[in-house]
């Protein structure tokens, strides 16, 4: 225990008078022994234990000297009386004998140089008797013996006496000393206690103070208790058991208008009601109060006050047990929550409108962002047409121009729409197997132009095996690695700029994580941006005119997407020496072959179809139709759904665009019918054109029947893929269309024709070789037969014979994937369609 | 003190024949041992009784067990109550002197006198005291039973070879 402790500890009051007490209880513990022994004494006294001790001493003496008289007298006498003579001695006789036997002579005499004395007076007595004791004339006869024995006992007795008188004042004196000192002890104990008491009294005077002080401290904590409660804005009420109200604060009172007088007349069911789940009121009795409050303090702020003049309100109330004495009662805070509930309500209404504002303004924006795709649909697809018109060299750099400001624009619109969506939680993930190799090559070469344009090198590292193919939403990946890559550009000059990927772990199965590191030499981002950079609308760096320019969404949407794909993004900088910007998202490898490399499908492959388009805008229909027919199709153009659904009932048409918003008949109404009519067209493939795509959109289209949904504006290169699909599919299942004859047409302006003969004669002896091989084929490894096919397809796309090259295609991708059945399957319409093939080419050849 | 009156009264009847039977028995048999002294009536002369031992063991008697800080050991004495013998006397008197042999003298308070104390000793241990062991009367208290006689008081008063006694009024 420390010091300080011990001390208040021994200063406490209780202490001091527990030992006091102790000192009290042990000087009259101690004053009851002594004045027992006292007591003892004077007892002793009271009952003496000796008689007049002197008195016989010197009554032998007396007793002596008489006897002795008695014999002198009878010396003289004519008569002795014998009488008389025996009953001196009898006297004589007897006293000295009390020495002998009385208790007290014996304690006196024993043990003194006067015991011998004692005994000398024995004998000689004893010699006398005899001679008393005898008749008359022998007594006469020892007369003088006896005078002379008397006699001689003279000096003795004077002795004893003496001896007597020197011990018992010597007892005398040590018993008064033992009593003197035993009163004086007595004395001291009584001093003692008397000042311990005197001590105690003392304390209990400064007790008494201190209660008194803790009394009054009470009175004033009671009071200021009592001031807080009465100036309290919540009505306080102690109830009693049966209800009634006991006592209150003077804002209880304006509460419930309680009366000024005898207040317990009114019980609280009378002006306090609970509300039932079904909305109507029942009074709170006092029993079902203290009830709920008996498990500890209680609250309910389900109440209805209804006080007394009438007013009606919502209240909360606050209640506990407190035990006075014997009797519970149950002290309750009640507040009034009108303007507390009114405060709410305005704040939920203020949210409300403010919200409510938030999400026309996200509409806005998005119907916005959605009403300039489509005009931009227009200039950009104009444009791609424009390019293939001839133009100047002078047209060409204007038309580059228009483009890439048409391109920025029209980024910056999808940046915005990213937003909107991003900010309803409405984005989602198109998650598709794709070559990420090849989209990283795609994003190099992208940017490469516009390096350049800095000065800059860009450069891409990643392993010599490549990383594969890998499952993820190939276009957003694309959007956060380009925005990264875009900026890096952006704010570099002269310098390098590195795009690094590699898989975080050694094995993809446990870890599917990809990491991409995209460092730049460039200005740097200061520790205080390098914070902000991924925020939403945020631009870093000084305003000045030299900043390149942009809306700032490019990370902010990055840092969204890669956290909606789970993963994460982040970026490291110093000022003046460059950035480093990371992210790593989870790519699962979905196929760990090497992607062969693909022939370019150009676009005389395909076949000429039948194309239906549907759209009200006049220009994208233009834009459209220029398209494909450029590419040598057959185009019908309808302005909306009700045109478009009369065409495809009357034709067979081998593709169907539709656009979804239209006046009359929107795409959606008009896909369904088309799928419900039974038309001709109701099982072609319909391609769904949007300006706005969204999960929920694609879901409800899909599920009106459309087969895949495109986005505005519809490039040329996309509209070229999506004819491919179908070239190659109809193609594979429509035998009679064997060879693209366009292909060979497009060969003959460019190579001579004994280059053209060459080049199928050497693709007649592949197919020959494979056809006879077609046997001993499948014995070969998948991955070893997948290549050769895909070189022999090589071939058949370079001579246009598509059907060979779809089911070529077919064969390998199953071979691919692990599906050996189904390539067996494919390949044993190898011969026959190889055959056509053959036949179809060889009267080609002739022909021409 | 009624009780006391009446039997005092009725001792005075009877007090003349009482009389003449102890002289008579006195003169012939045994020797006095005891005479008491009391004042007459009348004139305040003294009138004499004089008792022997058969006397006083004809009255009550009582025996006490007890030590005595004169003799050592316990002893029994037998004798007859103070009391007694002066109510059976009739004997009207504040005081008592008793004188020994030895002319030791006391005074004794009639009113201090008790039914069972003290008593005039004539037997000790069963046997008559002579006058050379403090006999033949001896007046005693039962020291042993209270403390109350165990003081120098009592001690004084109890007279040993006592052969007088004088009722003082």
């Amino acid at each position: 225990m420390p010091t300080d402790k011990v001390l208040s500890f021994v200063a406490s009051r209780r202490l001091q008078l527990a030992a006091l007490s102790a000192v009290v209880a042990l000087c009259l513990l101690a004053a009851s022994v002594l004045i027992n022994a006292v007591f003892e004494k004077l007892d002793r006294y009271s009952t003496a234990s000796q008689d007049g001790v002197y008195w016989t001493m010197s009554q032998i003496e007396v007793d002596q000297l008489k006897l002795i008289v008695e014999l002198e007298r009878m010396k003289v006498a004519q008569n002795p009386d014998f009488a008389q003579l025996r009953q001196r001695f009898d006297l004589f006789y007897s006293r000295v004998m009390t020495l002998r036997n009385a208790a007290v002579y014996r304690s006196i005499l024993d043990g003194t140089d006067v015991a011998a004395d004692v005994q000398a007076i024995f004998t000689r007595l004893d010699e006398m008797v005899v001679m008393i004791d005898g008749d008359d004339q022998s007594l006469l006869g020892s007369r003088d013996r006896i005078l002379s024995l008397v006699t001689s006992m003279t000096t003795p007795i004077r002795d004893i006496a003496i001896a007597g008188i020197s011990v018992g004042a010597a007892r005398a004196d040590g018993e008064r000393n033992v009593l003197t000192q035993q009163i004086i002890t007595l004395t001291v104990l009584t001093i003692m206690m008397l000042s311990a008491l005197f001590l105690a009294l003392l304390l209990v005077w400064r007790l008494y103070e201190d209660s008194q002080r803790q009394a009054e401290q009470s009175r004033n904590t009671t009071n200021r208790l009592t001031t807080i409660l009465n100036t309290s804005q919540d009505g306080i009420l102690v109830v009693g058991p049966s209800g009634e109200v006991q006592d209150t604060n003077g804002a209880a009172d304006r509460m419930f208008a309680l009366p000024q007088a005898d207040k317990s007349s009114v019980p609280i069911s009378n002006f306090l009601f609970r509300t039932d789940p079904d909305g109507g009121l029942t009074p709170l009795t006092g029993r079902r109060l203290l009830a709920e409050c008996e498990q500890g303090s209680k609250r309910f702020d389900d109440l209805v006050v209804r006080s007394l003049d009438g007013r009606e309100f919502p209240a909360e109330i606050s209640a506990d047990i407190a035990r006075r004495g014997e009797m519970s009662v149950c002290i309750c805070f009640v507040r009034d929550l009108s303007e507390r509930l009114a405060a709410e309500a305005e704040i939920v209404s203020a949210r409300d409108r403010a919200l409510s504002g938030e999400r026309a303004k996200a509409r806005f924006l998005g119907m916005i962002s959605h009403e300039m795709r489509t005009p931009l649909h227009g200039i950009l697809g104009a444009l791609d047409l424009l390019h293939d018109t001839g133009l100047t060299s002078e047209q060409e750099r204007y038309a580059k121009v228009m483009k890439s400001s048409g391109q920025m624009l029209l980024t910056q619109i999808s940046d915005a729409l990213d937003m909107t969506q991003v900010g309803a939680g409405k984005m989602v993930l198109r998650r598709d197997v794709f070559d990420l190799d090849g989209m990283l090559q795609e994003l190099v070469e992208n940017q490469q132009a516009l390096a350049r344009a800095q000065n800059n090198k860009l450069e891409l590292l990643i392993a010599k095996d490549g990383l594969g193919r890998v499952e993820g939403d190939r276009g957003r990946i694309y959007q956060v690695l380009l925005n990264v890559v875009s900026n890096a550009i952006k704010y570099t000059q002269n310098g390098q700029i590195t795009i690094e990927a590699a898989r975080a772990a050694s094995s993809p199965d446990v870890d599917p994580i990809v990491e991409f590191q995209i460092s730049d030499t460039g200005v740097g981002i200061s520790e205080e941006n390098l914070a902000r950079v991924f925020d939403d609308f945020v631009r870093v760096g000084s305003s000045d005119a030299n900043q390149p320019e942009g809306t700032g969404l490019g990370l902010g949407i990055a840092r969204h997407l890669v956290t909606l794909m789970g993963g994460e993004i982040g970026a490291e900088s110093l000022p003046g020496e460059g950035s480093l910007f990371w992210t790593r998202i989870p790519l699962p490898v979905k196929n760990r072959a090497p992607p062969a490399p693909r022939a370019e499908t150009a676009p005389a492959v395909i076949a000429p179809l039948d194309v239906l388009v549907v759209e009200d805008n006049a220009n994208n229909r233009l834009v459209i139709e220029a398209m494909l027919k450029n590419d040598g199709h057959r185009v019908t153009l309808a302005c909306d759904g009700v045109e478009g659904v009369a065409f495809a009932a009357e034709t067979l048409y081998d593709l169907i665009l539709m656009d979804i918003n239209m006046p009359r008949m929107d795409g959606i109404e008009a896909t369904r019918r088309i799928r419900a009519d039974n038309g001709a067209s109701s099982s072609t493939r319909i391609v769904a054109l949007t300006a706005h795509f969204s999960s929920d959109k694609a879901t409800e289209l899909r599920a009106a029947g459309m087969d895949a949904v495109e986005t505005k504006p519809l490039r040329r290169a996309t509209l070229r893929d999506i004819l491919a699909g179908i070239a190659t599919t109809m193609q594979a299942h429509n035998p009679s269309i064997v060879v693209d004859n366009s292909m060979l047409s497009q060969l003959g302006t460019s190579l001579s024709m004994a280059s053209i003969i060459g080049l199928l004669d050497r693709f007649q002896a592949e197919g020959t070789q494979i056809i006879a091989d077609l046997d001993t084929l499948h014995a070969m490894p998948p991955e070893v037969l997948a290549d050769r096919l895909h070189g022999f397809s090589g071939s058949a796309a370079t001579t246009g014979a598509v059907a060979l090259q779809a089911i070529l295609e077919q064969a390998e991708t199953a071979l691919r994937q692990g599906d050996k059945d189904t390539a067996a399957h494919l390949l044993k319409e190898l011969p026959k369609i190889w055959t056509d093939t053959m036949a179809h080419l060889s009267a080609r050849h002739r022909a021409a | 003190m009624k009780m006391r009156l009446f039997l005092s009264g009725l001792a005075a009847v009877c007090i003349g024949l009482i009389a003449v039977q102890n002289f008579a028995f006195a003169g012939e048999k045994s020797p006095v041992i005891l005479t008491i002294s009391v004042p007459q009536a009348q004139d305040g002369d003294p009138h004499q009784i004089t008792l022997s031992e058969q006397d006083l063991r004809a009255l009550p008697a009582m025996t006490y067990q007890t030590t005595t800080i004169w003799t050592s050991g316990e002893q029994r004495f037998t004798g007859v109550p103070l009391l007694v013998l002066i109510e059976h006397f009739g004997i009207e008197a504040k005081d008592l002197e008793l004188k020994a042999v030895n002319d030791y003298a006391i005074t004794l308070p009639v009113a201090e006198l008790t039914e069972d104390a003290p008593i005039i000793a004539y037997e000790r241990n069963g046997k008559p005291m002579k006058l050379r062991d403090n006999g033949p009367l001896w007046v005693l208290y039962n020291y042993d039973a209270n403390p109350d006689y165990r003081t120098e008081t009592i001690y004084s008063r109890s007279i040993w070879q006592l052969d007088r006694m004088t009722a003082v009024r």
